[in-house]
């Protein structure tokens, strides 16, 4: 059974991964490239990077889709993918919901 | 290679775009009659399981057949992509309101489920005009 704390759980792990890969992306592969002429570099960071970029949507999308977020609050997370730093800073959002909804934080 | 590449994907499409249009019929169905939701829990592991292996295939294959086929820079795929990204979206958003109304019979299915399959729709007519047209 996967129960509304595992689904924001989920979405917070899978945002750290999202995250990390768009820094990798952004700040290792991307310099490496223009800088030293390493094209491997995002020929490999890329498609990782889309990988768990569309693994993000799909669970923020199976996570707030529930009647229960405000718009803004989905745009927030849907968002968060597209920006540098952008799901560590949800970190505190999707704590906030567990919280609110009495959800284990574990 | 390419052919048997482009048949695979086709048939993970099938049973995507099967996978979620049911989805969608069987939680419109719920919600309008609660009689329906009896048989979510027996349909949900068919649905979960169809699903999720067809968005996996479809991503694989396509990306396969995009890649074989010379197609990866070609703006229409690029548009395409972005649509299926959408897509698969709807997939997750699908896949939770599916789950949680199985496992609980006193949830209630968002309202945002008619807007779901709008867009649901929208997108497979969009996806199925660039593939056909390739208009740029």
């Amino acid at each position: 059974m996967v129960g509304r704390g595992a689904e924001l759980r989920l979405l917070r792990r899978v945002g750290r991964i999202e995250g990390a890969t768009l820094l990798l992306l952004l700040f290792v592969a991307v310099p490496a490239r223009r800088l030293f002429g390493f094209e491997t570099a995002t020929g490999l960071m890329g498609p990782i990077h889309g990988v768990a970029f569309t693994l993000y949507f799909h669970v923020a999308c199976a996570a707030v889709f529930d009647g229960r977020w405000s718009f803004g609050g989905i745009v927030r997370v849907l968002g968060a993918a597209l920006i540098p730093f952008g799901t560590f800073l949800n970190e505190r959002l999707l704590t906030q919901q567990l919280n609110a909804r009495g959800l284990s934080d574990v | 290679m390419y052919e048997l590449a482009k048949l695979f994907h086709l048939i993970a499409v099938l049973l995507w775009t099967t996978a979620m249009l049911g989805g969608c019929a069987l939680l419109l169905a719920a919600k309008a009659e609660g009689r329906v939701r009896a048989a979510l829990p027996v349909l949900r592991p068919y649905y979960l399981r169809s699903g999720g292996v067809g968005l996996i295939a479809v991503w694989a294959f396509g990306l396969l057949v995009a890649t074989l086929g010379g197609w990866l820079t070609a703006p229409w795929l690029g548009a395409k992509m972005a649509v299926v990204f959408l897509l698969s979206g709807v997939h997750g958003a699908l896949s939770a309101q599916i789950r949680r109304a199985a496992e609980d019979p006193g949830y209630t299915i968002t309202p945002r489920i008619t807007g779901l399959t709008v867009a649901l729709a929208a997108g497979l007519v969009l996806v199925l005009t660039l593939v056909i047209f390739k208009p740029f």
